[in-house]
């Protein structure tokens, strides 16, 4: 469970998509993804529509285009979450969709990038693409900072929240349309963080691309390796040992505590709040310990292989892991309430940000964001993967949708997590060998395999296509936050600007992670790319 | 003396934090802000398209000297100041009104969107502290019947207003957090929502000229509350020894930039709609009720 | 109430000791004691059959003819690979997929050492 490969597609018509949408939505109200796959052989373009619902079925609408024609209607009026899935599919294949909001916007591509080029599609070169993307930057650099002509009012603020800000932790760019202190309306634009990866991944064996997908997040980064693996274990028919699903489970409920926690440090940072910042943050640092205690490494940790992980573990470290995860216990709780308890933290969070669940479900929310409403949906309990099925948790809710429950959804988590790793390391088999004979897979047989997992921020959702080669035909990456973006544009409407960096933070935002498609790299124009060597030297020479 | 004070204070907020602060330059890092405040003098400046130079120039220069013109009336280092005169308690709403006309023209001669929003919380913060920190400070005047400086440090060599007036002092520390823009009341350049705010555009020998107001602000504001709360140098064995004069008055100063610290350290930063609610309603308060006990002690005629 | 609470938590913090790690550790340029540590070559044992190169997820390997061999009559280019250790992200799968074990993942060694004092 977790993943499945895809062998029932129900396969639609073009112009019946949106008939067919609306009528799978009300069984299957959540929109997972929008899947474009490109086949240079039959020219043709497949595009997969995946829904779910809360229990845990997943259904795949399959719908053909071909090449040369590529429009078809937009799902968007019956499933707003789709707007956005439909514009990186737009944007990086050029289908287009009659009727998605965003059409004639740039979101995810670079202003500058020539309308003609779609870089997903399997016959663009990735050195043609870096050749496009050098040239577009060379030329004119283009501002904008107005964003839309149909704020021209002298009564009205245009505030350029980003791409570079102190509150965020990413490039990401929000123009905010002021009146006065409030919050008139939002304009995102996202994708200022585009490096390709699912283009890079396409021209990359299986295990190197593990390594690859594991740098798409600096924080959760070991789900993503993870998620990949389901995928491609379920294309290959391998089962990992138990020892090996423990242990998996145990380093990626470390990974949710400290994305959690650094989530909660930050959220001081946002509320003016510093010192509460920096007393999470030194709790923090045990997990990052214990992280660098059972991996090797504190951040990109390189732990999981096909079939298993790739070093064993020890009872000496088990048991330094409960003793420490105890400690951290300890004070996390002590320091958690008198936090919670603080009045003037608490005012800034309570009541701000407020959307009920139907919204958020239509917005397609993901993770603490849907369960801060009271809606139970979890990966890990409605389809197992992992140890988790054997592992007794409860999956924490909140009361209602503003930031305050969001973030003691988060605090809750933290906890339950502590209790995960527990149950992990007593019932954990200690004499089996979780590390697989070979880590090289070679030619992965054709197939489609979809893996979900809950990452720290909410459903991951994979896609890996093999075609008989060395090399994936496509890999497609859904992360929580591309999912959430929808929603958190959509709670600052209204709200003052001392509650835009709380509301907007709130989603747990990791911009990196949305936006992977797009080549820029290589040395093709010093200007811009200089090699490190070249760099290390020139700093010598200043010095 | 401002840097050094900028030292100590980011050494607290450091510690309050569980972290170390400035290490490196000079002795545990105390020559950190000197070493800042030169880097930024040797950068390249930056001109801004749209910018008034000789406005910001000006502003800038103003700023600086707001500050130093109100610390020339404090008795620093003996009980009478070198340029003290007999009304001198009128220089210090002065000093204030120049401080923040020239933050509010340096944000303003360069129109982007961050300054103008930055500015325009200044301007309601301004509207805001002033009338409280002033009539923090006149109380003390008025319970001595005077109106100058170092008539009230006399006044106090028997024992600290502190004693008689608590309350007024509570609320000139969190007035004089609002004036130098320290959480919780850092709204005019909080970064997480507005960048820097007011000086957003400003870099390189501007920013250090900035931040050298900034200091000495800090500096005139917490001698002012020493002075008028404290009874400035005063203390045990100041009339045989006068060098214990500024001993004293350092010794206080710091304790009283303790205190800023620790009110910063347990500090979330106030949304905009709460301001007046945080300041007004709770401050006027805290005044009216600290002016009765003052008039009822005077009536009686303890002091 | 909960300002009490808070203001002891915070003059507790002020008296006690930072935990910021010293920077003195952190010169020295040792890997951690748990960390994978850097591929070195054990040329002995290598065949140079250039699967380590083949694998890595950053192209850090390259292999490098260093000499010739005679196998059979034949002349055969000898290959070694050789690391970029700027492009390496240090994972050890070099080490793993080396059926000679002639790949050695060594901690003691410094390759990048970080700045001294500013």
């Amino acid at each position: 469970m977790g993943r499945s490969r895809i062998e029932d597609k129900a396969y639609t018509e073009p112009h019946s998509i949106v008939e067919v949408a609306s009528k799978t939505l009300s069984s299957y109200p959540h929109l997972v993804s929008v899947t474009a796959v490109h086949d240079e052989k039959e020219k043709s373009i497949e595009l997969i529509y995946t829904f779910s619902d809360f229990r845990g079925a997943l259904k795949n609408i399959s719908t053909r285009i071909p090449e040369d024609k590529k429009t078809l209607p937009s799902i968007a009026s019956v499933a707003p979450a789709a707007s956005i899935y439909e514009q990186e599919v737009s944007e990086l294949f050029g289908v287009a969709f009659d009727g998605n909001p965003f059409t004639g916007k740039r979101v995810l591509l670079p202003d500058c990038f020539p309308n003609d080029v779609h870089p997903l599609l399997r016959n663009v070169k990735q050195e043609d693409l870096e050749k496009v993307v050098a040239g577009c930057m060379l030329g004119e650099p283009q501002i904008y900072v107005t964003g839309s002509s149909r704020y021209s009012a002298e009564s009205v603020i245009l505030l350029p929240f980003g791409p570079y800000h102190p509150a965020l932790k990413e490039p990401e760019r929000f123009i905010l349309v002021l009146e006065g202190e409030t919050i008139v309306d939002v304009i995102p634009k996202i994708g200022h963080v585009h490096r390709g990866i699912e283009k890079i991944a396409e021209g990359r064996t299986f295990l190197q691309d593990l390594f690859l997908v594991e740098r798409i997040c600096g924080i959760c980064s070991f789900i993503h390796s993870w998620t990949f693996t389901l995928a491609v274990e379920e294309l290959l028919n391998v089962k990992p040992s138990k020892k090996a699903e423990y242990l998996r489970t145990m380093i990626a409920e470390l990974e949710r505590i400290h994305s959690h926690v650094l989530w909660i440090g930050l959220l001081g940072y946002w509320t003016g709040f510093e010192s509460m910042f920096m007393w999470i943050w030194r709790l923090r640092e045990k997990i990052m310990s214990l992280l660098d205690l059972l991996t090797g490494n504190r951040v990109h940790k390189s732990f999981i292989a096909f079939g298993g992980v790739r070093r064993d573990v020890t009872d000496e470290k088990l048991n330094t892991v409960a003793k420490t995860i105890a400690e951290f216990e300890k004070d996390y709780k002590k320091l958690i309430d008198e936090i919670m308890s603080y009045e003037p933290l608490v005012e800034r969070i309570k009541g701000i940000g407020m959307y009920n669940a139907e919204h958020a479900i239509r917005l397609g929310a993901v993770g603490p964001m849907i369960r801060a409403t009271g809606i139970p949906y979890d990966i890990r309990k409605v389809e197992p993967y992992g140890a988790y099925d054997e592992i007794d948790f409860n999956v924490v809710t909140g009361k209602g949708g503003d930031v305050f429950n969001v973030t003691m959804v988060r605090i809750k988590e933290v906890l339950e997590s502590i209790n995960i790793i527990r149950q992990c390391i007593e019932k954990m088999p200690r004499n089996e060998n979780p590390v697989p004979k070979t880590l090289v897979i070679g030619v992965v047989k054709e197939g489609e395999a979809v893996a979900r997992t809950e990452a720290p921020r909410g459903e991951l959702f994979y896609y890996v296509k093999a075609a008989n080669s060395r090399n994936p035909h496509r890999v497609k990456i859904r992360t929580p936050t591309l999912a959430n973006i929808l929603l958190a544009a959509d709670m600052l409407k209204g709200y003052t600007l001392s509650d835009v960096p709380v509301i907007i933070t709130s989603i747990d935002p990791c911009f990196s992670c949305m936006d992977r498609a797009l080549v820029v790299d290589k040395n093709h124009n010093s200007v811009f790319f200089v090699d490190f060597n070249k760099l290390r030297k020139e700093n010598k020479r200043i010095r | 003396m401002a840097l050094i004070f900028e030292w100590i204070e980011r050494k607290l907020i450091a510690r309050i934090q569980w972290r170390v602060g400035p290490l490196l330059t000079g002795f545990k890092g105390v020559l950190q802000p000197f070493y800042d405040f030169a880097k930024l003098l040797l950068k390249e400046e930056v001109e801004i398209e749209g910018m008034n130079t000789y406005l910001a120039d000006f502003s800038i220069i103003l700023y600086v000297l707001s500050s130093v013109l109100g610390l020339l009336f404090i008795p620093l280092f003996v009980s009478t100041s070198l340029y003290s005169f007999n009304e001198d308690f009128i220089v210090v709403p002065l000093t204030f009104a120049l401080s923040a006309v020239a933050q509010t023209l340096m944000g303003l001669s360069i129109q982007s969107s961050f300054t103008v929003v930055g500015t325009g919380r200044l301007v309601v913060q301004y509207a805001m502290y002033e009338s409280l920190l002033l009539i923090t400070l006149a109380l003390p005047f008025m319970q001595c019947n005077t109106l100058s400086m170092s008539d009230i440090v006399k006044v106090q060599s028997r024992y600290p207003i502190l004693l008689v007036q608590p309350l007024g002092f509570v609320v000139a520390l969190i007035a004089l957090l609002a004036k130098l823009e320290k959480p919780p009341f850092d709204l005019p350049h909080a970064k997480q929502e507005i960048a820097a705010g007011w000086m957003t555009e400003y870099c390189c020998r501007r920013l250090a000229f900035i931040q050298l107001g900034k200091d000495l602000e800090m500096v005139y504001g917490v001698a002012l509350i020493t002075t008028v709360f404290l009874g400035g140098g005063q203390g045990p064995m100041t009339y045989d020894f006068p060098w214990l004069y500024p001993i004293y008055f350092i010794v206080k100063m710091i304790i009283v930039l303790l205190l800023l610290v620790i009110l910063q350290g347990m500090a979330v930063r106030v949304r905009e709609v709460f301001m007046p609610q945080r300041l007004w309603e709770r401050g006027i308060i805290m005044l009216v009720i600290q002016a009765f006990i003052l008039f009822i002690l005077k009536d009686v005629g303890l002091i | 109430m909960t300002r009490l609470t808070m203001l002891k938590e915070v003059l507790k913090s002020l008296f006690s000791k930072p935990s910021t790690e010293p920077l003195a550790e952190v010169e020295k340029g040792v890997f951690s004691p748990y960390s994978r540590g850097c591929p070195v070559l054990i040329p002995e044992k290598c065949t140079g059959c250039s699967l380590c190169a083949m694998n890595c997820p950053s192209n850090a390997i390259t292999m490098k003819i260093v000499g010739e061999k005679n196998v059979g009559g034949k002349t055969l280019p000898v290959r070694r690979p050789e690391f970029n250790y700027f492009k390496c992200i240090y994972c050890g799968l070099c080490a793993q997929v080396c059926q000679f074990n002639a790949i050695e993942m060594r901690r003691d060694l410094v390759i990048l050492r970080p700045r001294s004092k500013c």
